[in-house]
């Protein structure tokens, strides 16, 4: 992941590492090495489980919406690419992952104060205190699909 | 177009066999610790080192977590310990269906303690609960003193950190102090164990906190 993530900061640069970067992408998608791989098949067989409770002509699905918390470290430009690597010779070829990151907040226990947690640094910038509950960024799950009927 | 809410947890598999993991182990009062690292910190060596001195006292069985070979389970194996091997063929971490699989190979009959090594990575293991009671995360000061905010979610979910390698403290850019700062802002309830599984100073806090778990 830190290989990748040099990677990434070189590609936003747009240095020749972006060559590098999508070969990165193809062997991660085509393997079993990326994180996001095993992930993009557990969406899959959750999004196939579902359509087979549904009538024979809910089968196409158009859009697969997933929400994913900053905790969970999920890289969205890989999960997409094993996505799209996986389905295709599938009922779900025609389909496109939907991601939404939910950033992490807490709310403060000592001070009452709800915030954004800033670089991963779990006290309240309010008091200091480190007594906080955190609200939102531990999510991970399939929220709906959109189908053609 | 119409849309079919689905509202199911992408590791929902993973979490069930979790959950059942964690009732055998209840049941049966195996205590499971989770060892995550990033490779080369010193797993095998710290858990070498504890099996030679636990493994009069306390029954221990380990499973061993690597993306190729046996290495580590011939390692382990030399100390007459139960032992069974996880090759993930590429697999960044271990999740419950291996460790599921794994548990068939071993006798857990009077097991009091299982050591589930997991594969070298601070990333994604964070995110597979494996039913264990503890997740131990071990960091070595040759690896840096930012590691706990550059990987915040395995530092989040740890209950204990061990600082390995303080024997070469002294010929390392490694701040003790920095580390335990930025470690306590992402996990204030952290606890710290610092020693050297080569030298085995140190190993008897570790060994201490082991031992009260039981």
């Amino acid at each position: 992941m830190s290989v990748l993530t040099i990677l990434r900061h070189a590609f936003q640069n747009k240095t020749i590492a972006f060559y590098c970067y999508n070969a990165y992408l193809k062997t991660a998608a085509c393997g079993k090495d990326m994180h996001e791989t095993s992930i993009a098949q557990n969406i899959i067989a959750i999004v196939q489980e579902t359509l087979k409770e549904q009538p024979a002509s809910a089968s196409s699905v158009k859009t697969v919406r997933v929400v994913i918390g900053e905790m969970i470290a999920v890289v969205p430009e890989l999960l997409h690419h094993a996505y799209d690597s996986l389905v295709s010779n599938t009922q779900l070829e025609q389909s496109r992952l939907e991601i939404s990151i939910i950033p992490i907040s807490a709310h403060c226990l000592s001070c009452d104060y709800t915030f954004g947690l800033k670089e991963f640094d779990f006290s309240c910038p309010g008091c200091h205190s480190s007594n906080i509950e955190v609200q939102t960024g531990n999510e991970f799950f399939i929220k709906e699909i959109e189908v053609e009927s | 177009m119409s849309i079919i809410t689905v509202e199911r947890k992408v590791l929902e598999k993973n979490d069930e066999v979790a959950a059942e993991l964690k009732s055998i182990f209840i049941k049966r009062k195996i205590f499971v610790l989770n060892v995550l690292s990033s490779p080369g910190s010193g797993k095998t060596t710290l858990l070498e080192k504890t099996l030679k001195q636990i493994k009069e006292d306390i029954k221990v069985a380990v499973i061993e977590g690597d993306v190729q070979t046996d290495y580590d389970a011939q390692r382990i194996a030399k100390y007459k310990i139960p032992v069974v091997q996880i090759v993930t063929n590429g697999g960044c971490h271990l999740d419950a269906l291996l460790v599921r699989d794994a548990l068939k190979s071993l006798t857990l009959d009077g097991i009091q303690m299982l050591f589930i090594e997991n594969v070298g990575n601070l990333v994604c293991p964070a995110s597979y609960d494996l039913g264990e009671h503890k997740k131990i995360v071990i960091v070595s000061t040759t690896e840096g003193d930012d590691k706990p905010v550059k990987y915040p979610k395995m530092f989040r979910v740890a209950d204990v950190c061990i600082l390995n390698k303080i024997d070469l403290l002294a010929y390392v850019d490694f701040d003790v102090s920095t580390f335990h700062a930025n470690a306590k802002k992402v996990n204030p309830n952290l606890l710290f164990i610092e020693l050297s599984a080569k030298t085995g100073a140190g190993l008897e806090d570790w060994l201490k906190w082991l031992k009260e778990q039981l």
